[in-house]
């Protein structure tokens, strides 16, 4: 049995500064999130087609909430996927 | 009355010819249920994102809609039936305005056409400076995101 090897202690990084992300819906003053623009939606969906999470996005909590719904809208009427299966025809 | 919107897509099966028919049928199970259809919008034969019904295109139709409240399961129901329907969503929408026919929508449609722009590239004032120094704070945020991305690759693996 190899022995295993013993790793170093991962040196601690040194704190970087890192911007906060600011809620592009509110920097746009853009109060209620149309469900039909599927251009913009898609940017909060992943490449599988999940909605991403806030702390990628850097949408505040109250838009969040209302692009969920618009997303979930437009998955409805087909404009975004529920999901993107890369396993068919493989 | 409330206001709605309405949107719903029609089967590819249905002839280019038929359409019109199709959504006059809508309309009419809106008309007879005591409702009325302020504005009808057509964006045309579109792709969908997944199969319904195993089609995988439909005529799409956005329409804003006044309707009793007490109608709308009715409607629904009438709607599942309904052979040229694959689809539909229906929202209600702000209504403020008590005359149902100033009730034009504000938001225009959003198909709109990528028009061309004359781009002018004519220097106004001097924003240069400003997007420079922003370039520089936003370098160190790319760098730590790459950092833990890497991070959690190593973990994953």
């Amino acid at each position: 049995m190899p022995r295993r090897q013993e790793r170093e202690p991962r040196k601690k990084r040194p704190f970087k500064f890192r911007r906060k992300k600011k809620c592009n819906f509110c920097v746009n003053r853009i109060d209620s999130i149309e469900y039909k623009d599927a251009a913009l939606l898609r940017q909060y969906i992943t490449n599988r087609g999940r909605i991403k999470p806030r702390r990628k996005t850097g949408v505040c909590a109250k838009h969040q909430r209302r692009l969920a719904l618009a997303i979930k809208r437009a998955r409805h009427i087909a404009l975004l996927p529920y999901t993107i299966d890369y396993a068919r025809g493989s | 009355m409330r206001s709605y919107e309405f949107v719903y897509i029609i089967s590819p099966q249905i002839e280019q010819e038929d359409l019109e028919s199709a959504t006059d049928k809508v309309g009419q199970m809106i008309v007879d249920r005591g409702g009325q259809v302020l504005l009808l919008e057509s964006w045309g034969r579109r792709r969908l994102a997944y199969p319904i019904q195993k089609f995988h295109e439909g005529y799409y139709m956005v329409a804003q809609v006044q309707l009793e409240p007490g109608t709308i399961s009715e409607l629904k129901e009438r709607l599942a039936l309904s052979e040229e329907v694959i689809r539909y969503l229906l929202v209600r929408t702000e209504d403020k305005a008590v005359e149902p026919l100033a009730a034009q929508p504000a938001e225009e449609p959003l198909q709109e056409e990528p028009e061309e722009e004359p781009q002018q590239e004519e220097v106004e004032e001097e924003p240069e400076e400003e997007e420079v120094e922003e370039e520089i704070q936003q370098e160190p945020v790319e760098k730590q995101e790459v950092a833990e991305d890497a991070e959690e690759g190593e973990a994953g693996g």
